[in-house]
């Protein structure tokens, strides 16, 4: 597998006004694709402009390697690195035109007039902004402007583009739009993006993986998919999403499931193969999606009892609180299919809860208050 | 440019209420009257005098010639006028390579700091101008610190002759102006956005690159403010000559208030004064020329 980018066990700190030291980036690994749509995703000062900044050349990093296609980049300032940026305000030369913006990164390769017009013409084909190259940037919408930035990093036709949250500015239905058309691109040109957000929808939609960022570390890396259905901290389950979180202690571990404990009054088998010792603390990570709820009158074995709390209706689906345990509420999500047909279940309406077993997720780590914690290894 | 501005008053004041019309009129007379006692006048006087004859004890005689125009054909004037510009051009130059790095520090540092740093460029203004240009005679005379520290390290046996020549008048002359440059620069500079240097870098430019297309550009109202400020009162200084140039390097100015006080010469002093403000004229007028090309083409 040939890789665009790696990162290697990269440090960022940071002197702040006080001279104290802060790590933005802590002993940071990633291997970036040749071809993949590449996303950083984390909350607000996660570290990933740094990161991006890092790979651009705009930042040097305190202590490791930065690779780009198995290069290593060293000191190499900016204008003579393989990649190129969307910046997130988009950064267009306000006082050059569309044209003459797209144009300027020929202009320092120094390739003839003749053939840079072409390849600007082409470059705003691709962009769809043919019949604007005469405007500045001030006369262009959110989305023109966005269109431009792109359209003068394509046209160096980098080996890497890197993005830094380029569509935070547009309103939903653009960004909507514009995620799609490119994911497109990316596939047409087939260079490898790099894509900074912090909208976790967004690099569902759009990424081939998805690096998961929480305070300058590396949580996951993982194809949308394997980041929504098997999150391997809390962190990653909370942040995509919606989750519920249940902590439990193991009673028993036998033919490859777990019995566990939750809340000291609810006992839940679970398919799970790694050995875990009894008594261990865990934490069990249910979408409320792939929950389901029926009538009191409903005949399951294995169905739970709950108390519906809340109920809001949502549009495409609604969402029901339910009391699950004395301690835990389960979030549950059921799509609204038919028309005109509003959900039967009321508020204070005992109800039964079918959780698939293969649904629950287990994490081993969460621990148990001080009270619950003892009350419970009396039981085991 | 006179015509937009009228077709402008009339569509104005065709759909303006009397009330408009009256604040208006109060906003505007007193300006118009300013402008009339202050500026109209003043500059009609000297262009009549300019052609009057002189009066024996100042003053002028109301008889009409061209005589005091035919002065200007001396050729001692052209050389004083020559070094006039001369300087002031190398003074605008001298504060432009000054200021520019200057402006741009200030305007990179964190924002608690530019107060601070401002505040330093405008200090030297609480002191007198006449101080602070004395001030440079301790500097630059034969036993003053300049010569005391070069001899004192051995690098000069007999001391420089630093002051009552064009260099003093020079460096007086930067000193003086150096802030007029830094104001209008800093003022632009604070507005440019850094973050085009680096999308400028990543598309390849070079920090040269860079400068030349993205941040001169971008900075030019700036250095024409500040090279139109600094210009236009150095062409005219008479003080600072007066002052570290000695009799040697007149200007400009130093004719004209020699004409008024010493030789009391008025019309010719009149003369003078016109030539000045020509002189003056013609950088605004370009500067208009390129401002209104600019706001035609955009
Ligand atoms: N030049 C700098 N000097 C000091 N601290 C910095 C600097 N740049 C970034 N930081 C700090 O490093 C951390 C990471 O910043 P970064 O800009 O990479 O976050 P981010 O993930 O891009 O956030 P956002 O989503 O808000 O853009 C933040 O805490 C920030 O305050
Ligand atoms: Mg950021």
């Amino acid at each position: 597998m040939k890789l665009a980018i790696e990162l290697v066990d990269v440090v960022k700190t940071f002197r702040g006004q006080n001279q104290r030291e802060f790590r933005a980036i802590e002993q940071l690994n990633l291997q970036i694709r040749d071809g993949e749509f590449f996303s950083l995703l984390g909350p607000s000062g996660c570290g990933k402009t740094t990161i991006l900044r890092m790979i651009a050349g705009f930042e040097s990093p305190t202590a490791g390697e930065v690779l780009i296609h198995g290069e290593a980049m060293g000191d190499r300032p900016p204008f003579h690195r393989p990649v190129n940026t969307v910046f997130q305000n988009y950064a267009l030369f306000p006082h050059l035109t569309v044209a003459q913006n797209v144009a300027f990164g020929l202009e320092m390769e120094g390739i003839a007039q003749a053939q840079i017009r072409s390849r600007v013409g082409d470059a705003l084909a691709l962009v769809k902004l043919n019949g604007l190259e005469n405007r500045r940037p001030r006369q262009l919408s959110g989305g023109q402007q966005q269109r431009v930035a792109l359209a003068r990093a394509l046209v160096k036709q980098p080996e890497v583009l890197l993005f830094d949250e380029p569509l935070g500015a547009l309103d939903l239905k653009l960004r909507k739009a514009m995620q799609l058309e490119l994911k497109a691109m990316q596939q047409q040109v087939g260079i490898t993006f790099v894509y900074v957000t912090h909208d976790q929808e967004e690099a569902l939609t759009m990424s081939d993986r998805i690096a998961v960022l929480s305070e300058g570390k590396v949580l996951q890396v993982g194809t949308p998919t394997a980041i929504y259905e098997e999150p391997t901290c809390r962190f990653v389950a909370d942040f995509i999403g919606e989750s519920n979180f249940l902590l439990g202690q193991v009673i028993e571990q036998a033919n490859g499931g777990l019995v566990v404990l939750v809340d000291g009054e609810l006992t839940l088998s679970i398919p799970y193969e790694p050995e875990l010792p009894v008594g261990k603390v865990i934490t069990l990570v249910i979408r409320p999606e792939k929950v389901t709820l029926h009538p009191q009158t409903h005949h399951d074995p294995l169905a739970l009892q709950g108390t519906i709390q809340d109920v809001v209706y949502l549009g495409t689906d609604t969402r029901f609180v339910v009391q699950l345990t004395s301690k835990s509420t389960l979030i549950i999500r059921r799509q609204n299919l038919h028309p005109g047909k509003l959900d039967r279940f009321t508020v204070g309406e005992a109800v039964k809860i079918r959780v698939t077993p293969n649904s629950m997720r287990v994490l081993e780590e969460g621990s148990l208050g001080p009270e619950t914690a003892s009350g419970v290894l009396n039981l085991s | 440019m006179f015509d937009r501005i009228q077709t402008h008053w009339q569509t104005h004041l065709a759909t303006a209420t009397n009330r408009r019309r009256l604040n208006l009129a109060v906003l505007v007379i007193p300006a118009t009257i300013w402008l009339f006692f202050f500026f109209v006048l003043p500059l009609l006087m000297v262009l009549l005098y300019s052609v009057l004859e002189r009066g024996i004890y100042g003053g002028v005689n109301w008889q009409f010639t061209l005589s005091n125009y035919q002065r200007l054909l001396n050729p001692i004037y052209w050389g004083v006028l020559g070094r006039s510009l001369w300087l002031a051009l190398f003074t605008t130059v001298a504060c432009l390579l000054i200021g520019y790095p200057l402006a741009f520090f200030i305007a990179s540092r964190p924002p608690q700091w530019r107060n601070t740093l401002l505040l330093l460029v405008i200090i030297p203004f609480w002191t007198n101008f006449l101080v602070r240009i004395y001030a440079w005679i301790i500097i630059l005379r034969r036993e003053g610190v300049i010569n005391v520290l070069l001899s004192s390290l051995n690098l000069i046996d007999q001391p420089l002759d630093l002051l009552f020549n064009s260099f003093a008048v020079t460096i007086g002359l930067v000193y003086g102006y150096l802030p007029f440059m830094i104001l209008p620069l800093y003022a632009t500079i604070e507005r440019f956005d850094f973050s085009l240097l680096d999308a400028s870098q990543d598309l390849g430019a070079n920090d040269l690159k860079t400068f030349v297309r993205i941040v001169l550009p971008l900075t030019l109202r700036g250095i024409v403010a500040g090279c139109l400020l600094v210009f236009i009162p150095a062409v005219g200084e008479f003080i600072t000559p007066d002052i570290l140039g000695g009799a040697k390097t007149i200007m400009m100015g130093n004719l004209v208030q020699n004409q008024f006080l010493g030789a009391r010469h008025w019309p010719f002093g009149s003369v003078l004064s016109i030539v000045m403000i020509v002189i003056v004229l013609i950088p605004i007028l370009i500067y208009f020329r390129i401002a209104d090309e600019k706001l035609k083409a955009n």
